[in-house]
């Protein structure tokens, strides 16, 4: 078959599993102002482009560039956006009422890239992010100035969440990042 | 890579010479073995919670013994130390812990037709793991995984690591001792490490082609017949789950402690299903509902490959920074939880949490700690983690997607 160098000419036996897809119904069960917007075409995969401590803008730029669709939540004093990617990632933006991305959540089968979602604060958190940590392979909590990053899961079900303690909305509660 | 935090101990306590011993395995499950675990049967192999390669900072880890061969031929090597994770699926080897021999005798997969390697970019919450796919035999007990794929981790003729893979969570675990162990042996629910949603998409963070000319690797998809995989599924018989079997262990934890990973469920004499309890998971993510302290927690883990109890529970207080148990509780407690599964059963899981500093301090060279217990960040509302802890004195049987266990259907869990 296909795929593989065999020195010594053999086969390698393949066995094909199929697995049902279970559709997972978002997160949120608040109702959603509907900003439905068409997807643009199941795009491959394409780097997350909004940055936390970014503006509002970069979180449609985001939509459009994963070709994933937006909806979005209001609440007192913030904003949730939600960017769902054609691999099943849900990416929660929020952004304040002067128009900051001031925390960033994700679940889904694979991270996300945090390289974009973080921007400029990428840089101390991977300083922190080698440091010695409890939570082994399933849970790490990265603490840097004016930045926490939470990483959790694991294949098929990760989760996390990423906040500048200084651009919280006044009576924000961090439990509110989900 | 450390676990926790190393600390600096005031005094160091007298090495337990004992460390606590099991009470015997309860053993609810048909009979046979060699009664207690530590044995090995056609189906069974030893499974041991031991101090490790990587050293003391990596705790609650049980380690089997496998063999690795290039396919269809005795150029083999028998490995230690190889982590059980029923978290994961498929077998993944450290480069450095293969003989040289072995390892160039492995065949590399290639993508489609072509001749251009395929490599994996292993994705865990605290970093990644990076490697070549290769086809191996894969033997455990009398068990035997015939030309499965592979992922060798670590390979210095892959070191050109893509952005997207190093990237996210840039904590590289591709040495023995960043990664904690000789090689893992993913044993979960799934039968691939990524799915249909890998074969279906190019999913950034996966799967790779990596032309040799230096130029830089490049996201694939990857079917699912070649994706790294649950070697159970690949057995000739007893491949439809495993059960994970361990003893009591006292609560303070021991230096070691040693059951059994046995093979199929209900197919021998020693995997009966007995009175457990499913538990079906979600079929996506393999992951259960559970309901703890009023709060719902939709994606909670039973899971080896976790090494300890995480959960959040603000009555706890945390050990202090620079103690022997900083990251973890303080706070002895008796505590339950729900475990609600996809067709309503409920399931109440008794546990109990102990001091993480006054354990370690205990036993500063120990491996098994049976309450040992911490928090997941500082609100998050999405898993309770029942990790190693919870399997002491309990065995899990650990259920196949697609596969028939008891008449049922996994993904499931049971106990």
């Amino acid at each position: 078959m296909h795929g593989w160098a065999l020195p010594h000419g053999g086969t390698v036996r393949a066995s094909l599993r199929r697995r049902l897809l279970a559709v997972k119904s978002p997160l949120v069960g608040t109702a959603l102002l509907g900003v439905a917007l068409s997807l643009v075409g199941l795009a491959a995969a394409y780097p997350v482009r909004a940055s936390l401590g970014a503006g509002a803008a970069s979180i449609e730029t985001d939509r459009a560039a994963v070709g994933g669709v937006l909806s979005t939540t209001p609440a007192t004093g913030f904003e949730v956006r939600e960017i769902t990617t054609p691999a099943g990632v849900h990416i929660r933006e929020y952004l304040s009422a002067s128009g900051k991305v001031f925390a960033l959540s994700w679940q889904g089968p694979v991270r996300p890239d945090l390289r974009q979602m973080l921007g400029g604060y990428y840089a101390r958190y991977a300083q922190a992010v080698s440091a010695p940590h409890a939570g082994g392979r399933r849970h790490l909590a990265v603490a840097a100035p004016g930045l926490v990053v939470e990483s959790s899961g694991r294949m098929r079900a990760f989760y996390g969440r990423a906040w500048d303690p200084g651009l919280l909305p006044a009576n924000f509660s961090v439990g509110d990042i989900r | 890579m450390p676990k926790y935090l190393v600390p600096t101990l005031a005094a160091l306590a007298l090495l337990s010479s004992c460390g606590g011993s099991s009470n015997g395995l309860t053993n609810t499950i048909g009979g046979g073995g060699g009664g207690g675990g530590g044995t090995s049967t056609p189906n069974s192999t030893p499974l041991t919670v031991e101090i490790g390669p990587a050293g003391a900072s990596y705790i609650n880890i049980p380690f089997v013994t496998i063999t690795v061969c290039a396919p269809g031929t005795q150029n083999c090597q028998t490995i230690e130390n190889i982590e059980v994770d029923t978290g994961s699926s498929g077998v993944r080897i450290l480069a450095s812990v293969l003989n040289a021999s072995l390892l160039s005798a492995l065949p590399q997969q290639f993508y489609g037709a072509t001749s251009v390697p395929v490599a994996e970019c292993a994705q865990f919450a605290d970093g990644y793991s990076w490697g070549p796919v290769v086809a191996a035999d894969v033997g455990i007990a009398s068990e035997k995984a015939s030309g499965i794929a592979m992922q060798v981790i670590g390979d210095s003729n892959f070191i050109q690591i893509p952005a997207d893979c190093s990237g996210p969570v840039p904590n590289e675990e591709d040495t023995v001792a960043t990664f904690g162990a000789n090689g893992i042996i993913g044993v979960g629910v799934f039968a691939q490490d990524c799915g249909d949603s890998c074969a279906q998409g190019v999913i950034s963070g996966t799967y790779y082609q990596c032309p040799t000319n230096g130029g830089g690797c490049i996201g694939i998809t990857e079917a699912d017949s070649m994706q790294v995989s649950n070697p159970v599924t690949s057995f000739a018989a007893d491949n439809n789950g495993v059960i994970v079997e361990l003893p009591n262990v006292a609560a303070d934890g021991a230096v070691s402690v040693t059951g059994s990973l046995i093979f199929g469920i209900g197919t021998q004499s020693n995997n009966a299903f007995g009175s457990a309890t499913v538990l079906e998971t979600d079929p996506t993510t393999g992951t259960l509902d559970v309901t703890f302290g009023g709060t719902d927690y939709p994606l909670s883990l039973l899971d080896t490959g976790s090494n300890a109890l995480y959960f959040n529970d603000n009555s706890l207080s945390m050990c202090a920074q620079g103690t022997a148990g900083a990251g973890f509780y303080c706070t002895p407690a008796n505590l339950a939880a729900t475990i609600t599964t996809a067709s309503a059963t409920q399931l109440t899981a008794s546990f109990s949490i102990g001091d993480a500093s006054t354990m370690i301090e205990a036993n500063p060279t120990g491996a098994a700690f049976p309450q040992l217990a911490g928090p997941i960040g500082s609100a998050t509302p999405q898993t309770f983690d029942f990790g190693l802890p919870y399997f002491y004195g309990r065995p899990v049987f650990v259920a196949i997607e697609g596969m028939t266990a008891d008449g049922v259907t996994g993904p499931f869990f049971a106990y």
